[in-house]
């Protein structure tokens, strides 16, 4: 079953008096535990894609239908509320709180979850510490939990990112080239540990990419080409319904 | 602790130099007010004890009659039994630590070739010491003596003007009881202190004996003048007159007793317009550190934009974010403000030793203040929450602006952001 599809969704921008389209009437299926690459030059509209999937943009024409849910019209309020709940992000320049510690950062997105929910249905501070740990020791980190991401370098830090954008179970992982900032070796650690656990835990992952190397590992290709789908390899056989 | 207060705090620390520079604008700022204004209480307290140790004391009792016609010191309308009045009211008005009777009389005093009217009192030498400042404020020479004969004590101002010297002789005319002219002669024993002509305070004193040679033997005591120990603050000074002047009242109902408020009237009603400038003060010195705040967040915001994108990317509210901003602010605040109230605290026990006023005002006629007095700054608690409390919400209020800024990222350009 897909968990997102998008319909004829495009996403212009006004620039004076013309008009972009970063995104240009695409339609597009995604399953349930898929670990897919978007792919294509720049400008092609990959990061405009992301922002879109992610709930952090919205289409101008379209629509989007998220695990049963249609977001047309949700708000900021409710999108927020629908990123928190479901969405991780991964970012380029991983993007990590630089006075938090390691375990503060993987925790982050709980406290924010445990902030938006009641006292009494939220998380104690023990069990959210639990999964922080237990996040921290998956991404290879264990025995750094008390460090501060300046003391981290570029590959440890994204496998910070990683635990951080895992640690709240979400329904999608969405990555904007998780890999453009580190050497080619790093790429393919960080790479693999993302299948890992994709595979793992089930979590569906979504990334753009420039990069050949990390394309080869993905197991669906997006292709876009001035915000249009240029080719898509399919949903393999292997994504769960 | 919650995740908002964390990430505020620990940036403020991160960013030490700015923090520091705005923490200490707050802090100078919140320090100068406290001092200020206990030098202000200060300075009230000053002249309001000077008005006491000098002419009102802490309470006084006349007969309604003489206090009607007050403006022309009149010797017709005496206390009828000094004694005991007196007697009456050391037991009726336990707050009370000594008692003296004085009469006041205008006296023409001259040094035989000018003549200046003076304000002048009959005293008891000994109760009058225990009552009143004057023995203690003598520049030169001494306080009066029992039984001494035909001494006066004048202050420094008539003596000056009269170009009278210790040991001169004194010349003074007066109406008497019997509504005649009389003239004697005096020998300056002891001049005193400026201030005593600057604030209704009589400038010749003459022992009752010599009055009662001067004026008549029939002269009456037309006040009796109460002392207490002094007060923790004015305040609690003037309400502990006002109740033992209801309790002499209510004691001795033919009489009337003023507490020293009424003496002070005037004096206090100017007093609320120089708070009113304590306060102006304060206000500008906190726009300025809310300048510097609004500007401290402002960077921080400007700086952290990406950040702001990913909180918000994961979940938090505008909401979120402008509360993260404005806790930045207030912590800053907070530490400029406890900062402020350590240095003015100092500067107030500093002050508590003393300050020379004339180091101070130089040459300044002050009026109301003995020029060789010396100034306690008051400790005020009140003006520390205020103090504290404007130093807060200054930095909350100025944080706001940024922090609104903050919230109204849009988080996909926020992104963006390098
Ligand atoms: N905020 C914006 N305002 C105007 N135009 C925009 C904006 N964001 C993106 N665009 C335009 O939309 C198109 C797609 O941009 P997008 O950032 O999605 O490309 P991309 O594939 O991510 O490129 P890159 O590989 O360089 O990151 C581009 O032509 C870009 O100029
Ligand atoms: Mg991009």
């Amino acid at each position: 079953m897909a968990i997102l599809q998008l319909a004829k969704v495009s996403r212009s921008y006004r620039k004076g008096e013309s008009e972009v389209k970063a995104l240009d009437a695409v339609d597009l299926s995604i399953d349930k535990g898929e670990f897919l690459a978007i792919v294509g030059p720049s400008g092609s509209g990959k990061t405009t894609m992301l922002n879109i999937l992610g709930c952090l943009d919205s289409p101008t024409e379209g629509t989007i239908v998220y695990d049963g849910t249609e977001l047309h019209g949700l708000g900021e309020a409710g999108l927020s509320a629908y990123r928190r709940d479901r969405i991780s992000f991964v970012f380029q320049s991983y993007n990590l709180i630089p006075v938090l510690t390691v375990r503060e950062n993987v925790e982050l997105p709980l406290v924010i979850e445990a902030r938006a929910r009641g006292r009494r249905e939220a998380k104690s501070d023990r069990e959210i510490k639990a999964l922080a740990l237990e996040m921290i020791e998956a991404v290879g980190l264990a025995g750094k939990a008390g460090r501060f991401p300046r003391e981290l370098s570029g590959g440890q830090e994204q496998r910070v990112a990683i635990a951080r954008a895992l640690v709240k179970k979400p329904l999608v992982v969405l990555a904007d080239e998780p890999t453009a900032n580190l050497d080619s070796r790093t790429a393919g650690e960080i790479l693999d540990l993302m299948r890992e656990i994709n595979e793992a835990m089930g979590a569906t992952f979504i990334f753009s990419t420039h990069d050949k190397l990390v394309m080869e590992r993905a197991r669906r290709i997006v292709a876009l080409h001035d915000g249009r789908i240029a080719s898509d390899s399919g949903a393999p056989a292997g994504a769960r319904p | 602790m919650d995740a908002l207060w964390k990430i505020a705090v620990r940036n403020v620390f991160r960013h030490r130099r700015r923090t520091i520079i705005t923490g200490i604008v707050m802090m100078v700022g919140i320090g100068i007010f406290i001092l200020y204004d206990s030098i202000l209480a200060g300075l009230d307290r000053l002249s309001i004890d000077t008005m006491v140790s000098y002419s009102s004391s802490f309470m006084k009792l006349r007969t309604p009659e003489y206090v009607a016609n007050e403006a022309g010191t009149p010797l017709d309308y005496g206390i009828a039994d000094p004694e005991a009045a007196m007697a009456t009211l050391a037991k009726a008005v336990p707050a009370l630590e000594a008692l003296a009777p004085r009469t006041l009389f205008i006296a023409q005093a001259s040094n035989y070739e000018d003549a200046e009217p003076a304000l002048s009192a009959a005293v008891d030498p000994e109760a009058d010491a225990k009552v009143f400042g004057l023995a203690s404020s003598i520049a030169e020479g001494a306080w009066l003596r029992n039984g001494a004969g035909r001494e006066a004590v004048v202050a420094a101002g008539l003596a000056k003007e009269l170009g009278l010297k210790l040991g001169d002789g004194l010349l003074l005319s007066a109406r008497t009881v019997y509504d005649n002219e009389n003239a004697d002669e005096y020998r300056i024993v002891g001049i005193a202190d400026d201030s005593l002509s600057l604030n209704g305070a009589p400038s010749v004193y003459l022992s009752y004996a010599d009055a009662r040679a001067l004026l008549g033997e029939a002269l009456p005591i037309t006040e009796i003048d109460a002392s207490a120990p002094r007060a923790s603050s004015l305040e609690t000074a003037l309400a502990a007159s006002a109740k033992a002047a209801s309790l002499a009242g209510a004691a001795l109902p033919s009489l009337r007793a003023d507490p020293l408020g009424e003496f002070a009237k005037e004096y206090l009603a100017i007093k609320d317009s120089k708070q009113k400038a304590s306060y102006m003060i304060v206000f500008m010195i906190l726009l300025i550190a809310a300048v510097g705040i609004v500007n401290t967040i402002l960077m921080s915001v400007y700086s952290r934009v990406r950040e702001i994108g990913v909180l918000r990317a994961y979940g938090m509210t505008p909401r979120d974010i402008r509360s993260l901003f404005s806790r930045e602010g207030l912590v800053i605040g907070a530490i400029g403000s406890l900062a402020g109230l350590v240095l003015g605290g100092a500067l107030v026990l500093w002050s508590r030793q003393g300050i020379r006023l004339s180091a101070f005002f130089g040459g300044i006629d002050l009026g109301a203040f003995p020029m060789n007095g010396l100034l306690y700054g008051e400790v005020r608690p009140a003006t520390y929450a205020v103090g504290l409390a404007f130093g807060l919400l200054a930095s909350w209020f100025a944080a706001r602006i940024p922090a609104r800024r903050a919230g109204r990222l849009d988080p996909a350009e926020a992104l963006k952001f390098v």
